[in-house]
């Protein structure tokens, strides 16, 4: 699915505007609501966990923040490919927009 | 105890991603108001001392489906039930009713029991026969209320329930029966 995607490394991910959140973490999910496209969603909590990173950085720095999180986690979603594949989800979605990188990856560090 | 999703994953384990479109309904919560009251055409006087409920939450197009399977046929659904009821001498049944103030979308079905002293064994007894084998007379009945079954159950919080006459029981004799109610004793020390 990820592979959908490509070129990865020059891409910034960001929330789409007007995405409101209601987290159940009893239930390990993350509802989120678009008015753009008006529809309820469910994250599970690896896809949730992705999208607190969408606030415009690239991609290699949520690879890094996901990776330092995923590296105390153990589980089928803490791999690279899972990463893509949540973010390709949250797209398709419409809770996070791909923009090309314009910044260079040294500004972010988280 | 902190519950960001970080923590989560950390306390859990991060499970592949899923992300997926809830099915939702926008449904009012308003009270739907009686206009007039008119009794189902298939009634035709019952006086009983038990009913049977089955109560549903459907969604509206189960609710659609519900309402078109009433309508339908020559004789209805619920005239079949409730004339196998009255030709095996149980009673018969009062009717598919949507509950006032759920939003429009709680059902409810109702079944009396009317013959003298039956039991609940007679009863299942009966039902268990018409579902499973049903004779050639009652196909259509075994038909009409395995499809009312169906698409009751297929809905949230299906319960069922029976409800007695409490003028016509002895109640002192149904909460004694240490048979269905053994902690009775238990029960009533604590009221």
């Amino acid at each position: 699915m990820a592979s959908t995607l490509p070129g990865f490394r020059r891409t910034c991910w960001k929330a789409e505007p007007g995405v409101r959140l209601r987290p159940v973490p009893e239930q390990g999910v993350c509802l989120a609501y678009t008015p753009a496209r008006p529809a309820l969603h469910a994250l599970n909590v690896t896809t949730w966990f992705v999208l607190t990173l969408c606030d415009g950085r690239p991609y290699a720095a949520i690879a890094r923040a996901f990776r330092r999180a995923a590296a105390d986690s153990l589980g089928p979603g803490s791999g690279t490919e899972a990463l893509r594949t949540a973010l390709h989800q949250l797209r398709e979605l419409g809770l996070v927009r791909c923009l090309p990188s314009v910044r260079p990856l040294s500004e972010h560090t988280t | 105890m902190s519950q960001t999703p970080r923590d989560l994953l950390r306390r859990h384990g991060a499970p592949l991603p899923r992300a997926a479109t809830v099915a939702t309904e926008v449904r009012t919560e308003g009270i739907i108001k009686f206009a007039t009251v008119t009794a189902p055409s298939h009634q035709s006087g019952l006086t009983f001392g038990a009913l049977h409920e089955w109560r549903s939450r459907l969604s509206a197009a189960s609710l659609g489906e519900l309402r078109s399977f009433l309508t339908k046929g020559a004789t209805r659904p619920e005239t079949l039930i409730d004339n196998w009821m009255k030709r095996r001498e149980l009673g018969g049944l009062i009717g598919v009713f949507l509950e006032t103030g759920s939003g429009g979308s709680v059902v409810r079905v109702l079944f009396a029991y009317t013959k003298a002293d039956q039991s609940g064994e007679e009863i299942n007894k009966a039902w268990a026969e018409l579902v499973e084998k049903p004779k050639s007379e009652e196909k259509k009945a075994s038909a009409a209320i395995r499809t009312l079954r169906s698409l009751m159950v297929q809905g949230q919080d299906f319960a069922e329930s029976g409800l007695l006459a409490l003028s016509t029981i002895d109640y002192d004799k149904v909460v004694g029966d240490r048979g269905s109610m053994p902690f009775q004793s238990v029960d009533s020390s604590k009221r």
